[in-house]
């Protein structure tokens, strides 16, 4: 009777810790139900600053204006790459500095951005990773560009990234940018 | 000149804390009159330099991390970060046992949280001292040691933090009953600490090496056999398997809780970045 009682507190442990390690699993592997603010803040570590769950949200139309006097929730959507500490503008000192946005849109989209001074010689601007303008030498003026609606990702994010042709720069290169709007285009 | 009194402090130190059948509770009582005198020194210092005995408390209940499990004792988790100026820190990345223990003793901050969070923790940190005396005493048979321990414990520069809101008194308290049962190979209730530190700080959760330590050092002290009978008898040992199972059991838990308030089960471990810590 004894030695019953034994095995079976030896099968009850085994099967417990069978079920402790089941439970570890599905919480260790369990798929994060957050922001996508959260998401790249905490998790990708891919945005600079907090901005709250929601703070992503773009109205389309609304100008956003960049540099430390320009600094409202709207302006704090930058990834890494950017030197931030000039008055009226932001520079891109990295490729792939990346600007986030969330919002619907059911046309495709006009993308116009006032660029300040740049050193490099042209820049590509990329949509989700997708090439949106190519080689633009564009400075100290405004470029317009499109955005096929097929490109904003499935969670509303659209990431506007900036890669700069630096082959023969040997200073630190910049690409000032002063301000963004992005309007829909109207349906045909 | 000084052989006698030498003698007659080392015949009461034999008489009651190594003879005497109440010998435990008789060094838990030494040890929390240690702690008396010590804090007692540390008010009088500070109001002579600094304030009254209000601010004392306040100093050592309301500066730095201590405001971190005050908030998690007065008003639970948050759901969202709001905290340091960029709005992006939140109290998940400190563990909940140690506010729940002032919380509960409290009657949910009936009384004065801080003031019974300061007693708590200095009456854990008399228990985790007494616990780490029968360590010594039982394996090691050297009250010298322990007297010395507990001396720098008590004495030590850093020990207000023992008696602070922090969790590093339940801490030492739960890592010293953890070993001693380990070393007893009381395999589950050595479990249970476990878990119950895994719940305090989330290193809580690596004594499962210490387990690991002990066991491969005890295996190869008795000669017991090569690497495969090592595994086997250790996988045989279905109280160690348990209890090793068990030591994340507080931290997973947690990680259950932050799941259902947040979304992120580890959102513990991100909020790290609102301390300049990304891991």
């Amino acid at each position: 009777m004894k030695s019953k009682t034994k095995l079976a507190f030896k099968v009850l442990a085994y099967l417990l810790c069978a079920a402790l390690m089941i439970f570890y699993l599905v919480i260790f592997f369990s798929k994060p139900n957050v922001s996508i603010e959260y998401r790249l803040y905490y998790i990708d570590d891919v945005l600079m600053d907090w901005v709250g769950d929601g703070g992503l949200d773009y109205k389309l139309g609304t100008p956003i204006n960049f540099g430390t006097e320009n600094n409202d929730l709207n302006a704090r959507r930058k990834g890494r790459g950017w030197d931030t500490s000039s008055a009226n503008y932001v520079s891109v000192i990295k490729n792939d500095a990346p600007l986030f946005f969330t919002f619907d849109a059911s046309n495709d989209l006009i993308c116009t951005i006032k660029f300040g001074e740049t050193n490099i010689n042209s820049y590509n601007i990329k949509a989700n990773a997708t090439t949106v303008l190519n080689a633009a030498k564009q400075k100290n003026g405004s470029v317009s560009f499109e955005i096929d609606k097929s490109l904003i990702s499935e969670d509303r994010l659209l990431t506007l990234s900036f890669e700069m042709d630096t082959t023969d720069i040997s200073e630190q290169p910049y690409l000032q940018i002063i301000s963004i709007v992005i309007n829909e285009k109207e349906g045909e | 000149m000084l052989s006698k009194p030498i003698s007659f402090i080392k015949e009461r130190i034999n008489r009651y804390f190594v003879i005497s059948k109440h010998r435990t509770l008789n060094y838990f009582l030494f040890t929390l009159a240690l702690i008396i005198i010590s804090r007692l020194l540390m008010i009088a210092f500070f109001i002579s330099k600094y304030g009254t005995l209000r601010d004392y408390i306040i100093f050592t209940t309301s500066t730095y991390d201590n405001n971190w499990f005050g908030s998690i004792i007065t008003g639970g988790y948050v759901k969202e970060p709001n905290g340091h100026a960029a709005g992006d820190a939140a109290n998940w990345a400190f563990f909940p046992l140690a506010p729940l223990m002032v919380k509960i003793f409290s009657f949910n901050c009936l009384l004065n949280y801080r003031v019974v969070g300061i007693i708590l923790n200095t009456l854990f940190f008399a228990l985790a001292i007494t616990v780490a005396y029968r360590y010594v005493t039982d394996f090691h048979d050297s009250i010298k040691v322990v007297l010395i321990f507990t001396a720098i414990m008590v004495f030590g520069p850093f020990s207000f933090y023992f008696s602070s809101l922090y969790s590093e008194s339940l801490f030492m308290l739960l890592t010293m009953l953890f070993l001693y049962h380990l070393r007893r190979e009381n395999y589950i209730l050595m479990g249970i600490f476990g878990a119950a530190l895994s719940a305090t700080r989330v290193t809580g959760v690596l004594m499962a090496f210490a387990v690991l330590v002990y066991v491969i050092c005890k295996h190869v002290k008795e000669k017991r056999g090569n690497v495969i009978v090592f595994i086997k008898e250790t996988l045989q040992n279905h109280r160690l398997i348990l209890g090793v199972c068990l030591i994340p059991l507080g931290l997973f838990l947690y990680m259950l809780y932050l799941k259902n308030l947040t979304g992120d089960a580890f959102a513990f471990m991100h909020i790290q970045k609102a301390w300049g810590r990304h891991l």
